[in-house]
């Protein structure tokens, strides 16, 4: 016998490979990927009845990793700045790979600004439509594109010609 | 025919459909420069899909496969399948357990007790429920009866007792979990021992699920509160008997 928390609870579970991946994405180690991610499902879990049915249940999921992550990066920067404050900051720039063309492609993804970054992942990682993706991140389909655009150039110039090229 | 870049992007990020669609595709067609933008992007895709899609061929860590299963379980609805018991199982045996059901275990799990035996009486209708007898809580009366004949989930309309899931524990008694209604809706654990229903768990239920006329309750071997769920989980060995196993169970007289 099965209800409607179970179903959603095997869909979840089905979307988790996919989450992980949109986790990993946002935060460039896969351990803090999973650690968010759990984060996020734990929230999401206890806030099922906020997901409507008959809307998207990836882009709600996503759109809580999303919350989660900005939670995170905001609790860094307060760490960091204590940090500072106590003349302990680890300024630590990663110039791996400067030269045009021989970064990684995670690597360049980590030199996009956050907003960029996560249209990049939610479109060309993700693959999502533009209208989910910028229901997801909040902005306008306009702001999304533009981020999209301006992501995708930085990319083409820190990669260099891909292999289409 | 000059092409934006944003339009280039949202044909190869599929967003374009119809006449504007065919339009651009004639035009790359005709246009080797265009072409090979087009080639640009979707070679981008493919690099930053291949960097990630690793991950896809990943085993999700359990702890995120635990995080999805604990949070729905202890949700409003509280309703289990079969599957759950058996990876709630699985999840207590690898020493993780998940806080909020244990939390849920010590608020609701009522000690088997004269508190409790006190309260199956009072809630008696057609004579005694239970009986102590050398210090354990022994079924009687309908509820023995209920657990001896009664098939999961196929109670009669307005029956006292209602059998919920039926299972093998790992000393190789059946256990059967049951529902009473009355006053206050009870909820418990009986398993076999030297030829009786010996009752290991009773709690009190309260909430709009299992209130009322008994027709609202949701026993039948798909519903159990976190602290029954768990009283389950430490005996069950194997899965939950199906329908097949248990008419056989029964007709063998629960030995």
């Amino acid at each position: 016998m099965s209800s409607p928390g179970d179903l959603l609870q095997s869909q979840i579970l089905e979307l988790l490979p996919k989450l992980r991946r949109f986790a990993r994405s946002l935060t460039r180690d896969p351990d803090d990927a999973d650690d968010l991610l759990q984060g996020a499902l734990e929230r999401a879990l206890t806030h099922l009845e906020q997901w409507q049915a008959g809307t998207r249940l990836d882009s709600w999921l996503y759109t809580i990793v999303r919350h989660a992550w900005i939670d995170e990066l905001r609790s860094r920067a307060r760490r960091e700045r204590r940090m500072e404050d106590i003349g302990q900051a680890e300024a630590v720039p990663d110039h791996r790979g400067d030269a045009t063309g021989t970064l990684s492609v995670e690597q360049a993804l980590n030199r996009l600004p956050e907003d960029q970054r996560l249209a990049v992942a939610l479109v060309l990682i993700e693959g999502l439509p533009y209208k989910e993706a910028a229901q997801i991140i909040g902005v306008p389909m306009g702001t999304l594109t533009s981020r999209l655009a301006r992501g995708r150039q930085a990319l083409q110039q820190l990669l260099g010609p891909g292999d289409g090229a | 025919m000059t092409i934006p870049d944003e339009l280039l992007a949202a044909y190869v990020d599929g967003e374009l459909q119809g006449a504007e669609r065919a339009r651009i595709e004639q035009a790359i067609a005709q246009d080797a420069q265009l072409a090979q933008r087009v080639a640009q992007q979707r070679a981008l895709r493919t690099r930053l899909r291949g960097a990630f899609d690793g991950v896809l061929q990943e085993a999700v860590p359990q702890r995120l496969v635990q995080a999805v299963k604990h949070g729905t379980q202890s949700g409003p609805a509280q309703v289990i399948d079969l599957a759950r018991v058996r990876a709630d199982r699985a999840r207590r045996g690898s020493g993780q357990r998940s806080v909020k059901v244990r939390r849920f275990a010590i608020a609701a799990s009522l000690a088997v007790g004269l508190a409790a035996g006190v309260l199956i009486q009072r809630l008696s209708v057609s004579g005694a429920l239970t009986e102590f007898h050398d210090g354990a809580l022994l079924a009687r009366g309908a509820l023995a009866v209920a657990l001896n004949t009664q098939l999961a989930g196929a109670a009669p309309s307005g029956a006292q007792v209602r059998v919920g899931l039926s299972f093998k524990a790992r000393n190789g008694n059946y256990c059967r979990t049951f529902s009473l209604s009355g006053s206050r809706a009870l909820m418990g654990l009986a398993c076999r021992e030297q030829e009786q229903w010996q009752v290991l768990n009773l709690l009190g239920t309260e909430g709009a699920s299992l209130s009322g006329n008994g027709q609202n309750l949701r026993m039948a071997g798909s519903s159990l509160p976190p602290a029954l769920l768990q009283a389950v989980n430490e005996r069950i060995s194997g899965e939950p008997l199906n329908a097949a196993a248990e008419a056989r169970a029964r007709s063998n007289g629960w030995h």
